[in-house]
């Protein structure tokens, strides 16, 4: 699968990607996870879970195709690429979801929005007595007739 | 016959040379021109400096005692009230009458927005209260510079207070410091001139010198003492003054310039959001009127003081007698510099806001009279001072002829113990000297270190020894590789020899750009290790020193941990010696350095092996980011070629690198000697085998004696033991209903893992009230709690995994509180439907 892709075009990739996915692809915790998960789950081909956790973080391969992309490439069965792309959305991508969403375009979640009071809707009336009319206000224009 | 020739024409040479005539004095006693021609040469090298040092003196003198005359000068022209004119100041009132005419077509432009508001009844109140405004600073404004004339008139009244009587202040000052200033210059160049005079006469000439280098300690010290604080007095008080003249002439400008956008401050009284403008104008002008009175009143009374201190005889230029005087002289001069200092501080702190502007104007006006007059000299002396002591300390260490014998001893001694004083040593003094020249360049070129290069120009040769030093730490700083390149190699090589020479500390910084710079110099390479050597007191040679145990003795280990490395790897004690410089040159470089390296130092073979041996995976890392993946496969090819194993024992980073997920893309599987390393579990069997002794060094220890093929098996590690079962057989199913919710607890925890994927850690109880230790049923109100602590923990755990939330430690949302709440609802049903 690698063999698809010209690695001096990765490297540009590498390069653009921001620092938390930088670390992620190199750090020790990660090929860590990724060969815990494989001894876990009985799977022998632990490089070849690497090279495709590296393609995601590179975000040449999309992260919903992991499932997918496990059982073309292993072979493995559907229940079983399910639980370990379960797995490693959950100890490898979720730690660096902010990067990855970034990366796709989808947009971290942020803080929450702050309300602006100018545009809280005016609250309906709640349906109750008929409401008065209004005094007529005093014209302040109006001159006094003096007659 | 032929040897009778010979012997007369050897005969008639000897005669011939004994006839003919030599140049002789005939007057009787000259021949003793030679003894003291040559007496003078030789008391020169003692007296020369002396006298050279005299004339220096003199030099600042004269320049002291002018910039203080014109600083005075300067100050009362700026300190007379009349100085400031604001009404019948012709400038003022043009610029005052520009601005109304604004002011006046704003207002028109002010009333109709008003009058809108109101029309629109658009924030009524406050518009009415602008018009209010608007109709008071309509009547106002054309009193806005009467009413800053009055202002400046009660000012008037205070400071003609103080003035009077003072108005010749500085005058008095310049009388009472400076007046006997020109009887000491009329004694200085009388004493240089019979200097000069007596150096002429053939026979008086050396025994002068004698004489000036004889007394100069016991006779001329303290005239010396009293010149040179006159002299720092001088340049202290005309600093002083410059600074003052520029802070009065400023106050001066500002408020005239204040009373001209009077209108335009006014105006910006109408409206409340510009009203702050309004208020800033007032406390500036407040500010500046009064500050005229604060520094004439602390000029005042400081001066005034320092005149009644002053010594009523004046300095006695003769020697000897001056001992009687010196010390009121010092009380004097203490105490006026003393004051000087406390007045400017506190006159910088009261100053008004932009006067700090002015102030760091008036310091390079009046400073440049500090730092050009005063500093150098001090700087000078003491630099001088330093740099000799420090190369008597090295000849002597050296077993080298101490220059001038015992007199230079002497005078290196006195200034070892001036430095002890001060908390210092001569060779710190001068590595200060370098780095303080370096940092003099970063402030003034920032980052242009071509810039730099170039205001040196061809003058680069001529600069100091520290300023070459200085200029090197700069350009390696500022640009690494890149910023050394504006030098030769030639330049580059002294400049890295120099700071060798006088702060090896600070070698490395250069070094560690230019790795080449170790093999191409001896001097170098020695420096950057110069702190392994110790002189051996038997044979007077500069050995390595060795590690002692606690007893005193040695071990057979070096004491410098990286000839030591070096050594176990094989290297002999010469090559060890050159590969710890290249070691600590590396070992110099952090990651944030990597930009800056260049490629003679990339290229160097001994740094790609530093780099492979002993640099983590985080620097290469940096070093494939910013010079390209195919460096980090030289580094691989590099380790490959020394010995994995060998690499595993120092850099087992660099070794897992190449299995994470971006070595298996960017990196290639380790190899040796035809073996593929397939994955990390292949990796870290190795790295296993060669840690399987306890440590480095134990491991060091059975290369080296050979024991190593005895414990190092290629075996496969023994299975690891099963789990013992728990006392009293395996576990049997639960028979009371206690056991049965202790059971389904356990499970739901073992599942709640699973799902969290180990996020969940076990709760640890919090005491003896813990219900867990207790054994007992939780009540609800317990069991909510619980697991209310427990969301909380596990939010916590989750961010440190990267789950959940931003950084800070938020409380639950809405929807979260909801959904625990349904939860603990749920959990609280299924243990009742259990019960």
């Amino acid at each position: 699968m690698l063999e698809e892709y010209n690695k001096e075009k990765l490297w540009k990739i590498y390069q653009k990607l921001p620092e938390e996915l930088k670390d992620a692809l190199f750090s020790e915790d990660t090929t860590d996870n990724i060969y815990n998960i494989c001894e876990r789950n009985e799977i022998e081909e632990a490089p070849e879970v690497t090279k495709i956790v590296a393609l995601i973080l590179l975000g040449v391969l999309p992260l919903e195709s992991l499932q997918e992309t496990l059982r073309g490439e292993l072979k493995l069965k559907t229940e079983r690429a399910r639980k370990v792309s379960q797995e490693i959305n959950r100890f490898i991508f979720y730690p660096v979801k902010r990067g990855l969403d970034s990366l796709y375009g989808l947009g971290s979640p942020g803080p929450a929005p702050k309300v602006d009071l100018g545009t809280v809707p005016i609250p309906e009336e709640e349906p109750g007595e008929p409401k008065k009319p209004a005094p007529p206000r005093k014209d302040t224009y109006r001159e006094s007739l003096d007659i | 016959m032929k040897f009778k020739i010979l012997y007369i024409f050897v005969i008639a040479l000897i005669l011939f040379s004994l006839i003919v005539p030599k140049p002789v004095f005939a007057i009787l006693g000259t021949g003793l021109f030679d003894y003291f021609e040559a007496a003078t040469k030789g008391i020169e090298k003692l007296a020369g400096p002396f006298t050279g040092k005299i004339i220096k003196l003199f030099l600042y003198y004269v320049i002291g005692l002018v910039l203080l005359h014109t600083s005075a000068a300067f100050l009362e022209m700026t300190m007379d009230p009349s100085f400031l004119q604001i009404q019948g100041n012709a400038v003022v009132e043009y610029g005052w009458r520009f601005t109304v005419n604004i002011a006046s077509m704003f207002l028109i432009l002010f009333l109709i927005f008003i009058a809108f508001t109101i029309i629109l009844k658009i924030n009524t109140p406050q518009a009415k209260k602008s018009l209010v405004r608007l109709v008071l600073v309509a009547i106002l404004i054309n009193f806005s510079l009467l009413f800053v004339g009055i202002m400046v008139d009660v000012s008037n009244i205070f400071y003609n207070t103080l003035f009077t009587g003072n108005a010749d202040l500085p005058s008095r000052v310049i009388e009472s410091l400076g007046a006997s200033g020109w009887d000491i210059l009329t004694s200085m160049i009388t004493w240089i001139g019979a200097l000069a005079l007596s150096l002429i006469i053939p026979f008086v000439g050396p025994f002068a010198q004698y004489a000036l280098a004889l007394g100069m300690v016991g006779i001329y010290l303290p005239n010396l003492i009293v010149w040179i604080s006159q002299i720092v007095c001088f340049f202290m008080v005309s600093g002083m003054f410059f600074f003052y003249t520029i802070l009065f002439a400023a106050r001066v400008f500002i408020i005239q310039l204040l009373a001209m956008i009077s209108p335009l401050a006014l105006l910006a009284y109408i409206f409340p959001k510009t009203e702050k403008y309004f208020k800033m104008w007032f406390k500036w002008l407040v500010e500046w009127i009064f500050l005229g009175i604060i520094l004439f009143f602390f000029l005042a009374l400081g001066l005034a003081a320092t005149n009644a201190l002053m010594p009523r005889s004046g300095p006695v230029p003769l020697p000897m007698v001056g001992w009687g005087d010196i010390g009121g002289y010092i009380v004097y001069y203490f105490f006026l510099i003393t004051y000087l200092g406390i007045a400017v501080m506190v006159s910088k702190k009261t100053a008004p806001t932009f006067a700090n502007q002015f102030i760091a104007m008036a310091k390079g006006g009046a400073g440049i009279v500090v730092t050009r007059g005063l500093k150098p000299l001090g700087k000078d002396i003491r630099r001088k001072l330093s740099g000799w002591s420090a190369k008597q300390e090295k000849a002597k260490k050296e077993g080298k002829h101490v220059a001038f014998g015992k007199l230079g001893g002497a005078v290196s001694t006195t200034v070892k113990w001036g430095h002890k004083a001060a908390g210092t040593t001569p060779e710190l003094s001068a590595e200060r000297d370098a780095t303080e020249e370096s940092a003099n360049l970063e402030r003034e070129f920032g980052s242009n270190v071509d810039a730099a290069r170039d205001y040196y120009g061809a003058w680069y040769g001529r600069l100091r020894k520290h300023e070459k030093s200085g200029f090197a730490l700069y350009a390696a700083k500022m640009k690494g590789d890149k910023g050394l390149a504006t030098l030769s190699d030639a330049e580059l090589k002294e400049a890295a020899e120099i700071t060798a020479d006088i702060a090896p500390e600070k070698l490395k910084d250069i070094v560690k750009y230019r790795q080449d710079l170790i093999d191409e110099s001896p001097t170098i390479k020695k420096a950057m290790v110069s702190k392994a050597f110790k002189k051996d007191p038997k044979t007077g040679e500069y050995k390595l020193k060795m590690e002692k145990d606690e007893n005193g003795e040695e071990t057979g280990d070096y004491e410098d941990r990286d000839i030591q490395t070096m050594v176990d790897l094989g290297y002999s004690e010469a090559d060890a010696i050159r590969e710890a410089a290249f070691k600590k040159a590396t070992d110099a470089l952090k990651n944030e350095d990597v930009e800056k390296l260049g490629a003679k130092t990339l290229g160097n073979k001994h740094f790609q092996e530093h780099v492979a041996r002993f640099k983590g995976w985080g620097f290469v890392r940096k070093l494939g980011e910013e010079k390209g993946m195919d460096y980090v496969s030289k580094i691989q090819e590099k380790a490959e070629s020394i010995g994995l194993e060998e690499i595993s024992r120092t850099n087992s980073s660099l070794l897992r690198a190449a299995y994470s997920p971006g070595g298996s893309i960017f990196m290639r599987e380790w190899k040796e000697k035809g073996k593929e390393y397939k994955d990390k579990k292949d990796i870290n069997k190795l790295i296993k085998k060669s840690r399987k002794v306890v440590s480095w060094q134990k491991g060091v220890d059975t290369l080296r004696t050979g024991k190593a093929a005895e414990e190092w098996t290629d075996k496969e590690p023994k299975p690891a033991k099963p789990p013992p079962s728990p006392p009293g057989g395996p576990k049997k199913p639960p028979s009371t209903l206690q056991g049965v919710l202790d059971a389904a607890k356990e499970e739901r925890e073992r599942k709640e893992k699973e799902d969290w994927g180990g996020g969940r850690t076990t709760i640890k109880p919090k005491g003896p009230e813990d219900w867990r230790e207790e054994e007992r049923k939780p009540t609800p109100k317990e069991a909510k709690a619980e697991d209310k602590r427990f969301f909380k923990r596990k939010t916590t755990a989750q961010k440190k995994e990267g789950w959940g939330r931003e950084a800070e430690d938020k409380p639950l949302t809405k929807e979260e509180r909801k959904k625990l709440d349904q939860i603990l609802k749920e959990k609280e049903e299924g243990e009742e439907k259990k019960e």
